[in-house]
């Protein structure tokens, strides 16, 4: 068994990165690993709760909403990537830790694998 | 010596990340660490195209990652079979099956799943990712 920490640094739609690495994660678990995601920079968009997209797209937010079935938690979230778009996106935050950059370093070197989508 | 896993997610020549995979496995391997497999996954899938045909004053990164079994026959290939088939990457049998005209993946790469990944990621120390 390893520790992954995926980082999730992609806006949805606009690559695939998002949608594969949420199948990373889940795929992960299920073959057990322990996951945990940090969204950082751009993958703050992520946690947009009013996603609408158009029937080509998968809806990112809804399939964010099943990961504690997975077992992929803790769900992190990067301080500076949240404060620099804070004015754009609704988090909640009981469902996320906000970690600022020395805990981000502890993440990292706590992680036995780290992979970023 | 540590046992390896290689992520590759990156097409060849757009950008250097796969250029550099293979380096970094060909050292590995000449430095005497074990690399269990090299996974192929979002566009990384790419590398594995047969049809791959470089200028020939290019470096052959097809070639490239082929030769590696000269150095080390065990080591594993695998191409993530559901980002390869939906970009045209599949193998002669999946080709046959569905009337594809041409298949594009052969060995020594080899189809597998996340789970097969995941599955030998078991045994490995150390994950790098390109």
């Amino acid at each position: 068994m390893a520790t992954f920490l995926i980082r999730m640094t992609s806006a949805p739609y606009g690559s695939s990165n998002a949608n594969d690495g949420l199948n990373f994660a889940m795929s992960a678990t299920n073959y057990g690993h322990e996951v945990s995601i940090l969204f950082e920079f751009d993958g703050i968009f992520q946690l947009a709760t009013s996603q609408s997209p158009s029937k080509d797209y998968k809806n990112h937010a809804k399939q964010l909403k099943a990961l504690p079935f997975f077992d992929v938690e803790p769900l992190f979230v990067c301080q500076d990537s949240f404060a620099a778009r804070k004015e754009m996106i609704a988090l909640h935050s009981d469902e996320m830790i906000i970690v600022n950059a020395q805990q981000k370093r502890e993440l990292i070197n706590d992680a036995d694998f780290v992979v970023s989508f | 010596m540590a046992t390896f896993s290689l992520l590759v997610t990156k097409s060849p020549y757009d950008s250097e990340h796969a250029l550099k995979a293979v380096r970094f496995c060909e050292n590995l391997l000449r430095s005497g660490h074990l690399v269990d497999h090299v996974f192929f996954y979002q566009g990384g899938v790419h590398n594995a195209n047969c049809l791959i045909t470089p200028p020939s004053d290019e470096v052959n990164l097809y070639r490239s990652w082929t030769q590696l079994l000269c150095l080390h026959p065990t080591l594993k290939l695998l191409v993530c079979v559901t980002a390869a088939t939906k970009r045209g990457l599949v193998d002669s049998t999946y080709a046959t099956e569905i009337g594809l005209p041409q298949f594009t993946i052969q060995a020594p790469f080899e189809q597998a799943g996340l789970g097969d990944f995941f599955t030998r990621v078991h045994e490995c120390e150390q994950l790098v990712q390109f």
